[in-house]
């Protein structure tokens, strides 16, 4: 029978959506003839309704089936709305689905005993009506979550989180998460790497490979680039460079733990305490003897060539900053994994995950140690570990590092304005907007330990003299930062109401509802918003110039009106108008082309009156904690959640709300999880 | 054992440096006999005028009707928004009609047209099927000798901006200023051909080194990876060998080189997507790399003039060019967005410049334009929807007498893979079909073939 349903609907979503009604409506059925017969105390439709209820009761065996197979397919066609709810689905038809199993074999059993002993029957059929009417109770519980992930305008309400205890007997869901990664260091991580190790003063110049965005981060992105000819040239331009810095006067003797016993001669022992001192900060790991060796012996060659100790030291340095090793972040896991596939990531690898999670820069001598002592394996010891870092004023880097991505500020380096529009705009304008988002995320959460929703009403701000003229505010503090506090009441609050990203989500010339609107639903809401189609019709459109069409939102009325266009745009706009008071560089303006603008609308049904009112609603959204879980899980392992491990994901949103929405307390939960430190082996064979 | 082989292998090139090291110099016949009597080939060493292959990219496209050639052959008139090039048409060909065949894939906006010429196909995602593109393919075949496989530029600054794409994550970013090309090409690691004395520089001999001794951790690293992390170290392995062959070259003198000239070196000006900005460091650029390939550095270049879904502006305006094509109204009189059509203009115009610039130097018996092809491209025709039918395709440049200029060919909605067919194998590769799905074709354009 699943065969011939198999070749008459082959996609197990439509299955599942055909034949759910089976169990409910059957089974409706079934105690209405169950009931007559009781009515009437007459076997014939006694039998006839046990028959249906161990029908349609079985039936439930293949509704479970074609949604166990649907789960992966339909899971990331859905926005978080829509996943939550299919997790919320799963969880009850795998609370409650095993029940109609059971009331199948009832009725089986009742049918057997009811045709020999004709004084059981009745009693038999009020038996079964009432397990019957249970189970038809648990099929529409199991059955109103599901139409909710089906139908979004049914979803009033957000569904509860569900942890992995009500996930792990899932059929189709296997333990092993993704694989380990291979990430490409930053720009910033680099420049981070080099001041680690040889201090701040050391200068690097070149042009670092762009970064790329993936699954709406760079995190992500790097496990995926490689390094192109000219990025590898720039490289290893950039690291000669350092090493000429690292062993001229006077970083010389300031950086190097030995000075050799001739400098115009080969000095192997130096040579090699050079190379312990630094290797293992470089490039995160103990080194190996012969790695060592290798280095120093070519550091002697090189040392005689041209008769200078230090061309040999250059030239170990220099190995160092382009070794794959340094340039990517390659992980690798422990010999021999557990029984589900999955492995306890090495050492150094696991170290490397931490330090860049949390600090955005490779271990430090605390860790290496730490890690070469095999300390990390202990559970307890690492999260002590991990709690000494979270505790370093180096969480600090991480988290900025963290909300740098998720708000895309990278763009900033290829951010331009037109200057006859925005005389005001400048790239100094550009630095300290994208600056004061920074610093008002790291103050609220970091050294306030603060809310996360609140960052999208918080009134505190750090202005400098740059800043005063966009916000309209005066600044006392000539040079750098000065905190101040927008009065209750005033048109700002909130980092969406920072010139930072109004400056970045609008074109050169103009502000743009429609990319800010994009940015809220992906980057804050973990939404996805189609693409426009190729085909559109744009002698709709409303010119910017059209004497008619003033505000922004009259001209992009089209989209609202149009069909074709709305299915998208009504995500986008309707909240990028609530932003509208803020102009191409977001400084604050009350009209345009002399018209007022409204800057009213909706969040999923929440109205707000204008950008302070739409951070609330943003504040308030439950998908706004649920979308951060998800990127810093997605920033930590450097790939987008596995199926199988979106309990985790439920866990930990979990321990997000309970634990107020602390950020340290989010990454300390996804540093202690298996899923950040255990992965999957990479596939054997193939190996060179 | 193998590291035994690898430091005899050192120790090789360590005597063979020690010349160099002591500052030993060569002298060399210059400035006279460059070219044997035919003047088609170098008369040191015999080798043929070096053959160039370049893409130069513009966002946008233009308007069909006006700018699509009426009549085919040589002698066609040119319309209003190929007036621009009349000064250099003896040069160029042009190649109406083709498309991206899209056969059930989605037109991903701005990114089929430009991905889809050049790779062959229609892209079947938005983040997949990036490349390998026909420069990386023809510099695969011919860039193995130069300094650079290829260069990448940017006259809008933006420095991802790139259409030379290995792969999706394999993006080779252009050089985003003139300054950095210029430093690129001719900075540090840069030998006059012609500078008659040469001292191989001992720290070329170092640099060497590292790298191998960066090779030589490769087997130990290649353990711990799945497939597609060793494919992308592989990869990193790859820039490696170029770098080390670029030092290779830089070892031994190199042939002097009539053509070459090392220009100054250009000032730092403003770079932006206002359109003056971009026209002016987009001819800075096209003279400093006219120069890099009459110095041989390089035998493959990719120029962006703007980027797909083109951001170029006029200042004071509130406009890009292609929010311009999408939200300015057609003038009913003139029958075209009139704001829109001024950037194609512009590009026509950019397009223009560039081939005499390279038609402006010297080499053999006729310019460095006769030497080199390019394809000029953009990735839709009429940008307002986002058609990929007709794109606006030119060549110029006869690639050493292999293809005629001065011609318009009709495509009647083939395949822009024709092109890309028909440029490999006027570089001399030898390939008898490409393009994939749809757009797989056998057929180059005879038509421009000499």
């Amino acid at each position: 029978m699943t065969e011939i349903v198999n070749e008459l609907v082959g996609n197990p979503a439509h299955r599942h959506v055909l034949l759910n009604h089976l169990p409910i409506t059957g089974l409706a059925v079934a105690a209405i003839v169950l009931a007559w017969g009781i009515f009437e105390d007459r076997w014939a439709p006694i039998v006839f309704g046990l028959a249906l209820c161990l029908l349609t009761s079985a039936s439930a065996l293949l509704v479970m089936q074609s949604g166990d197979a649907a789960y992966p397919l339909l899971f990331d066609r859905l926005d978080g709305h829509g996943q939550a709810w299919l997790d919320h689905h799963l969880f009850l038809a795998e609370r409650y689905g095993r029940l109609l199993p059971v009331n199948a074999l009832l009725a089986a059993l009742a049918i057997g005993v009811g045709a020999r002993r004709i004084a059981w029957r009745r009693r038999l059929a009020i038996a079964l009506l009432a397990t019957t009417s249970a189970c038809l109770l648990a099929t529409s519980i199991i059955a109103e979550a599901g139409g909710k992930v089906r139908h979004d305008e049914f979803r009033t309400t957000n569904p509860p989180a569900h942890d992995s205890q009500g996930r792990e007997g899932g059929k189709t869901l296997s333990a092993s998460g993704g694989p380990v990664a291979m990430r490409r260091l930053t720009e910033a991580q680099y420049r981070r790497a080099i001041a680690d190790a040889f201090g701040p003063e050391i200068e690097i110049a070149g042009r670092f490979e762009p970064d790329g965005r993936r699954d709406g981060l760079v995190a992500v992105s790097s496990a995926f680039v490689t390094i192109t000819p000219s990025g590898f040239e720039q490289y290893e331009a950039m690291a000669r460079e350092v090493a000429r810095q690292v062993v001229t006067e006077p970083n010389r003797s300031r950086l190097l733990p030995c000075a050799p016993a001739d400098p115009a001669r080969a000095d192997a022992a130096c040579s090699e305490a050079v190379l312990r001192a630094f290797g293992p900060r470089i490039l995160r790991r103990p080194l190996a003897e012969d790695e060592i060796e290798r280095r120093v012996d070519a550091a002697a060659e090189a040392a005689e060539r041209v008769d200078d100790f230090f061309a040999g030291i250059e030239l170990i340095v220099t190995s160092l900053l382009v070794a794959p090793d340094f340039l990517f972040r390659i992980e690798s896991v422990e010999a021999g994994a557990g029984a589900d596939g999955r492995a306890s990531l090495s050492p150094a690898t696991l170290g490397s995950r931490l330090s860049y999670l949390l600090w955005n820069a490779g271990p430090d001598d605390a860790l290496l140690a730490a890690l070469a002592e095999g300390r990390l394996a202990e559970p307890e010891a690492y999260a002590r570990e991990v709690d000494r870092m979270l505790a370093s004023p180096r969480f600090e880097d991480g988290i900025r590092a963290f909300f740098e991505d998720l708000f895309r500020f990278g763009e900033f380096a290829d951010l331009g304005k037109d200057p006859l529009r925005y005389p005001l705009y400048s790239a100094k304008v550009a630095a300290d907007a994208r600056e004061q988002t920074l610093r008002v995320v790291v103050d609220h959460l970091v050294a306030r330990q603060g809310d996360y929703r609140e960052l999208f009403t918080t009134r505190r701000l750090f202005m400098t003299r740059t800043l005063g003229p966009v916000y309209a505010l005066p600044v006392q503090a000539e040079t750098g930062w000065e905190a101040a506090e927008l009065a209750p009441g005033d048109r700002r609050a909130g980092i969406l109401t920072h010139a930072s990203f109004n400056l970045l989500n609008a074109h050169p010339g103009r502000s743009s509802p429609t990319l800010r609107g994009l940015f809220l639903r992906e980057a804050l809401l973990c939404q996805n918003v189609p693409p426009a189609p190729a085909n559109v019709d744009f002698g709709l459109f409303n010119a910017d110039d059209d004497p008619q069409h003033k505000t922004a939102r009259d001209r992009l009325e089209v989209h609202s009106s149009n069909a074709s266009c709305r299915n998208c745009h009504a995500l986008t706009d309707p909240i990028g108008l609530g932003l509208e008071n803020f102009d191409g560089i977001g400084r604050y303006r009350a009209s345009e082309g002399g018209a007022t603008i409204d800057a009213s609308g909706d969040l999923d049904g929440e109205p707000f009156a204008d950008a302070v009112g739409l951070g609330r609603a943003l504040a308030e959204s439950p998908l706004v904690g649920r979308c951060l879980v998800e990127t810093a899980y997605r920033y930590a392992v450097g790939r987008a959640a596995a199926l199988e491990e979106r309990p985790l994901l439920r866990q930990l949103e979990r321990r997000f709300e309970q634990e107020g929405y602390r950020i340290a307390a989010l990454m300390r939960e996804i540093a202690l999880s298996d899923g950040f430190r255990t992965a999957r082996r990479p596939g054997e064979g193939g190996g060179s | 054992m193998s590291r035994r082989i690898t430091r005899r292998r050192l120790l090789e090139r360590t005597l063979r440096g020690s010349l160099a090291g002591t500052g030993f110099a060569l002298g060399l016949p210059y400035l006279e006999a460059f070219l044997n009597a035919n003047g088609d080939a170098l008369a040191a060493t015999g080798a043929p005028l070096p053959r160039r292959f370049g893409t130069w990219f513009y966002g946008c496209g233009m308007n069909p009707h006006r700018w699509n050639p009426a009549e085919e052959g040589a002698g066609f008139a040119l319309t209003p928004e190929l007036m621009p090039i009349e000064r250099v048409r003896q040069h160029i060909s042009v190649l109406s009609g083709f498309s991206v065949i899209l056969a059930g894939e989605t037109n991903h906006v701005h990114r089929t047209g430009v991905i889809g010429t050049l790779t062959g196909g229609a892209p079947a995602t938005t983040t997949e099927n990036d490349g390998p593109t026909l420069d990386l393919l023809i510099s695969d075949a011919i860039g193995g000798a130069t300094r650079f496989r290829s260069l990448e530029m940017a006259a809008h600054g933006i420095a991802k901006d790139s259409y030379s794409r290995r792969n999706e994550n394999a993006i080779q970013a252009a050089e985003p200023t003139p300054v950095d090309l210029y430093m690129r090409v001719f900075g540090s690691g840069f030998t006059d051909p012609n500078a008659g004395v040469f001292v191989p520089d001992p720290q070329t001999i170092l640099r060497r080194s590292v790298l191998s001794l960066v090779a030589e951790d490769r087997a130990r690293l290649d353990r711990q990876l799945g497939q597609a992390d060793r494919e992308r170290l592989d990869a990193y392995y790859t820039s490696l060998r170029q770098l080390e062959r670029q030092l290779e070259l830089q070892l031994s003198a190199p042939p002097p080189l009539e053509a070459c000239r090392v220009p100054q070196p250009p000032e730092a000006g403003p770079v932006s997507q206002d359109i003056e900005n971009v026209v002016r460091n987009h001819e800075t650029m096209a003279r400093v790399l006219a120069l890099a390939l009459a110095c041989d550095q390089t035998r493959v270049f990719n120029v962006v003039f703007s980027a797909g879904a083109s951001r170029l502006h006029t200042a004071g305006s509130s406009d890009t060019h292609h929010t311009l094509t999408h939200e300015e109204a057609k003038d009913p009189k003139l029958g075209y967005q009139p704001q829109a059509t001024q950037f194609v203009m512009r590009s026509m115009e950019a397009w223009a410049s560039f081939v005499e610039i390279l038609a402006s130097v010297p080499e053999g018996d006729g310019t460095l334009l006769d030497h080199t092809v390019v394809l000029c491209h953009s990735e839709t025709s009429d940008a307002n929807s986002h058609s990929v039918s007709g794109l606006p395709i030119m060549l110029a440049g006869t690639g050493g007498g292999r293809i005629r200029n001065g011609i318009h060919v009709r495509g009647a909605g083939e395949t822009t893979a024709r092109v890309g067919l028909t440029l490999q194998q006027v570089m001399g590769m030898n390939v008898a079909k490409w393009g994939f799905k749809a757009n797989e074709t056998s057929r180059p354009i005879s038509e421009i073939l000499v």
